[in-house]
Parts: C-alpha cells; structure tokens; sequence
C-alpha cells in the first residue's frame, strides 16, 4: 500500500505501474493496454487477465482484433462488461 | 490500412482452429511471437489470421494446448502471383499500366487560370502558351519564376501571376491591376468653355468669372467661365474655374437604316482529330479556307478534363450578299433605329420639344428627329502656364 502511494506520487504512467488502461470505443471496441492473458474465450464471453483483476466481456459477434504485446484490441457488441477480483 | 497493406504484401494464412482450450492456445501464441488477428470463436471452433512464419511454429502451440490446426485459406500477392503465373496478360498489363501512368506524370495534363476579374482566360493562356505553359509539355521544362515574370511583362494590367505546379496539372494564379483613378486637381489653372452650340439657360459659377449671361447664344468652345481673375492693380491671377452651365440645344437625328445579309453555305466539312497530351491526330483532310469552328470533347475525371479526347471541326465556305427587304420591314426597321435615336438623346440631356419627319423613298424608310433640349454644355479646359522667375 505504501509503495503505491509513492508510485502515484511519482506520477508514472498507469501501465508502468503494473495497472490496465482500458479504452472503449461506444460498445464497438475496447482497447485494454496491459492485458496479461486470456483466462476464457467463448463464443459471447471473453475473460481478459488484466493484473490484479479479471475482465469479463459478455456480447455478440466478439472478434479479438488483434492481441499483441500486451495490447489487445477487441471488436464487438457488448452487452456487459465486469471486473472480476 | 497500411499494416493490412503490409500483410497483404508479405502475405498470411487464414486458420481455423478447434478441440483443446482456445484461450490456452491465444496465450502460448502471444507467448511464442505468433501474431494473431480477426480471432473469432464460433461454436467452439476459432478462425483466426496469422503470418506464414507464424502459421509454421502453429501446430507445437496447438499441440500443447490440444487444438487442431487447419488453414483455410493463403492470402497475398505472392500467393496472387502464384495462382495467376500462366496468365501472362495481366502481368503485362499491369507492368504497361504503371509505365504508362508515370511516363504520363511527367508531362502538363491541364492549365487552368484563377484569380481574373475583367482579363478574358483566353488572353491568359495564349501569353502562357507562347511562352511555353501549355498542356503536353515535360513538367520539368516550366521554370515557374522566368515564366511569370515573362508573362507579366507582357500583360501590363497584371499586377502579380504566380505558377503553382499540383503534380501535373498547372494552376496559374494572377491579381489584375486597380486603375488608378483620375484626380480632379483644383490647383490646375481651367477656363470652362462649351461643349455644344446652344443657348444659355441658366449659368451657376463656383470659381471664376461669369463670360456669359443667360440667354445669350455661344457657339462650340465659346468661354463660359474664365479661370483668369484681373485684381485691382491690374495684375492677373489664373484660377481653377469651375460650375454649372446649362444650355437649350438643338439636335437633329436620323435613323440610319440597317443593312442585313444573307450568308449561303457553298461548301462544309467535318472532321475528328485525337487530341492527347497537346498532340492532334487528324482523321481526315479540312477545308483550306472559310470560316472554323472547333468543338472539344474531352475525357472528365473528378470534375477535371484529361487532356485526352476529340476534336471536332466544323468548316464552311460561306458567300455574304445583302438582303433585299420590302418596305413594311425597312419602316419596322426605321422605328426600331429612332427608338435608339431617341434614347440615345435622353442619355445625356433632357428633350424640351421634339418633331419626327418620315422620309419615305422608292425603297428605304427614314425617321427625322429634330429636338431641343437641355444640355448641360460647359467642359473644362486647362489654361496652359508658363512658370517663369521673377525679375528683380
């Protein structure tokens, strides 16, 4: 905890500090800066491991546009979207 | 787009891949290096794109995630290339397509002029044409700074003619000179004299002496208002004299009759020619003289004409001979001439009384308008000075 009081001191960026950025485009697109892995890819569920929490997509027609160092770029309808701890 | 352009060039592999756990699978491609894009999951089975370096190192990723890999589909312009090799055609024609098309850059495709108010676009384009600018020639023969400054010598109501190159198509911009307006000059010693015969209504002086009275009958340069004043002691000063000097005037107008012809077409021919890039291909002999007129068709792209296209020409041998009209048409046609004749009075004076004479011969018509009017006569001179120094 004290280490990230000093961190957000410091002002560094959210990625540097081991933290997501997540970019939504309306429910279209979401880009997630800092995405460590996928835990579940289903037809109208995708789980995305971002650090400390878990990001859960749930919608239509999801394509992964494209996942690549730690960028993941994600296409769709979505209908939800929850963090899971 | 350029990265779809890039994968397109280096060319990549479309997949589908099932059984297993797919997102076991999309973790150990990141893991590994294996670009993915456009993964879907449809009933369990993922269609997925990767390069075909990617495609190769595949199946291990697949192995340990217990997925089955199968490409679907190999796309790129080797694989393009690949599959149309036997078709020599397209080749060829692509490769004459792009040295036409850059063979074609180099040289003018169009001319246009922008900025002209009062100065036709024709007079602009012919001092350019004689000097080079034209649609046809090499791009790299225009000097736009030397030919500017030709062109602007050459048209003196031009103030400032730039040439600006967009690729091959010239855009030559001009600003028109603002003439310089007249200055009235009061120091300029003037008389006021008359313009026309007349009679003196009415004389209003601003500066100067009165020469006339009201009333009184001047002839054409008669001095109404002197600009020389005698002081007392005999001495002259020369002023700028000037006012308002309004005379009745008399005026006789005929209505000139109008001569019509009537053109007969002896001789016409037609022909095309291919006009391209400043070349013209005639298809077909012309006329050696008479009277031409030309029509251009050209190719339009984008609101903008190529310099490709046909010309059509059109030349006639034509004989001119003087209408002979009968009288109810040469009266209509006296009317209409008075009608001018009357308004032509009006512009600048005001008709006091007016008598009209027809004057009817064998074959003509003609009206007599004798007016009188009210003119406003007197006009300017300059009294000329000699400046000399005074003698002590």
């Amino acid at each position: 905890m004290a280490r990230k009081k000093k961190e957000r001191k410091l002002q560094l960026p959210d990625v540097i500090l081991n933290e997501a950025k997540i970019e939504m485009i309306s429910n279209r697109e979401i880009i997630v800066d800092g995405c460590k892995g996928v835990v579940e890819y289903g037809e109208n569920l995708i789980k995305l491991n971002i650090g400390e929490l878990v990001l859960c997509l749930v919608g239509d027609n999801m394509i992964i546009e494209s996942f690549d160092t730690g960028v993941a770029i994600i296409r769709g309808k979505f209908a939800e979207i929850s963090f899971v701890s | 787009m350029i990265i779809q352009f890039l994968r397109y060039l280096f060319g990549y592999i479309n997949f589908r891949a099932f059984g297993g756990f797919p997102d076991r699978f999309i973790n150990l491609c990141t893991k590994e290096g294996i670009p993915l894009w456009n993964v879907r999951n449809i009933n369990n089975n993922i269609t997925a794109s990767t390069t075909v370096q990617g495609y190769l190192s595949l199946h291990t990723v697949a192995r340990k995630s217990g997925m089955r890999v199968i490409s679907t589909d190999k796309v790129g312009l080797k694989y393009f290339l690949r599959k149309h090799k036997t078709r020599v055609g397209i080749l060829a024609g692509l490769s004459v397509s792009v040295i036409v098309l850059s063979v074609l850059t180099q040289f003018v495709w169009s001319v246009s002029v922008v900025g002209n108010t009062t100065l036709e676009e024709d007079v602009i384009l012919s001092a350019f044409e004689e000097n080079g600018v034209r649609v046809g020639v090499p791009v790299s023969s225009i000097d736009n700074d030397e030919v500017a400054s030709l062109v602007m010598s050459e048209i003196e109501s031009l103030s400032w003619v730039s040439v600006n190159m967009k690729g091959s198509v010239v855009v030559i911009e001009v600003r028109e000179k603002t003439e310089a307006p007249e200055i009235y000059d009061p120091s300029k010693p003037t008389n006021v004299i008359a313009s026309e015969d007349g009679v003196i209504l009415s004389i209003d002086v601003l500066y100067g002496n009165e020469e006339v009275k009201p009333g009184s009958a001047v002839t054409k340069g008669d001095l109404l208002i002197s600009g020389v004043i005698t002081h007392k002691d005999g001495t002259e000063k020369t002023i700028h004299a000037d006012g308002y000097v309004k005379a009745l005037v008399k005026k006789k107008k005929v209505s000139s009759g109008m001569d019509f012809s009537i053109y007969n077409i002896k001789k016409e021919k037609t022909r095309n020619l291919i006009f391209f890039f400043g070349l013209k291909i005639p298809l077909g002999t012309m006329l050696k003289d008479g009277y031409f007129t030309e029509h251009n068709s050209f190719i339009e792209s984008d609101k903008n004409l190529l310099p490709v296209g046909i010309i059509t020409q059109y030349g006639a041998n034509i004989s001119e001979e003087k209408a002979t009209l009968d009288v109810s048409t040469e009266e209509k046609i006296a009317l209409f001439s008075n009608a001018l004749c009357v308004r032509e009075l009006l512009e600048y004076s005001e008709i006091r009384n007016s008598k009209t004479v027809k004057q009817e011969t064998e074959n003509t018509v003609q009206y007599e308008i004798s007016a009188q009017c009210e003119q406003e006569i007197g006009t300017l001179q300059e009294i000329y000075v000699e400046k000399t120094d005074d003698i002590q």
